[in-house]
């Protein structure tokens, strides 16, 4: 999935997804549940610590 | 006519850059405005003359006390203290005395008189303790305030 075609889904500005990819911007939960439905993954798969 | 809510066309982090950008806005009036009046004030331009533009600033500082105190809000850098509020004070003091002290021995030509410089001083001293007592009765709204928001909080955990 492109990034313009996930921030166009999620509904947010391709800047705002963007942002968020880089870390540039810390989304609400709010949103980050909109991206996780999205996807089709968990908050943890997506927004959770990596281990090292 | 239709009481509708008009759609938000921005997404949160929009909104966020419009926030701030907004907030920088009304900073750079407030600071713009209150510098113009101080300026005309010394320049000899009458309080009536004034009136509207220290009307826009009394409105403005009034909306942002009192809202703030309603949202159990202090300031960014500092924690509402005594001591706080004693170095706060004196700025306001400082401002009219240097506005006082241009206007009378710099525009106005006055001679440098003990009189003078004690009525400047006087008056500094006065201001002073109007913030001082202005910005305690502050601090007890805010203190109850915020024990008061924090106990909802407790509550709704339990």
């Amino acid at each position: 999935m492109t990034q313009k075609a996930l921030a166009e889904a999620v509904g947010v500005s391709r800047q705002t997804m963007n942002a968020i990819e880089q870390g540039d911007y810390n989304p609400t939960i709010k949103l980050c549940r909109a991206i996780c439905r999205v996807l089709g993954k968990s908050l943890d798969e997506l927004f959770g610590e990596e281990d090292s | 006519m239709k009481n509708k809510k008009s759609k938000n066309m921005l997404d949160e982090m929009q909104d966020n850059q419009l926030l701030k950008i907004e907030e920088f806005g009304f900073w750079l009036v407030f600071w713009v405005l209150f510098a113009a009046v101080i300026l005309q004030a010394l320049l000899g331009t009458t309080l009536k003359e004034l009136a509207g533009e220290i009307a826009a600033l009394l409105a403005a500082s009034v909306y942002v006390a009192f809202s703030s105190l309603k949202n159990g809000l202090w300031t960014r850098k500092a924690a509402p203290t005594l001591k706080t509020n004693a170095i706060a004070s004196a700025g306001p003091s400082l401002i009219l005395g240097i506005f006082n002290a241009v206007r009378a021995f710099v525009i106005l030509k006055k001679p440098i008189e003990f009189g003078a410089t004690v009525q400047i001083a006087a008056m500094c001293a006065g201001v002073y303790i109007l913030c001082f007592a202005l910005l305690e009765v502050f601090r007890l709204i805010y203190n109850k305030r915020r024990m008061k928001l924090d106990d909802i909080e407790e509550e709704k955990e339990r």
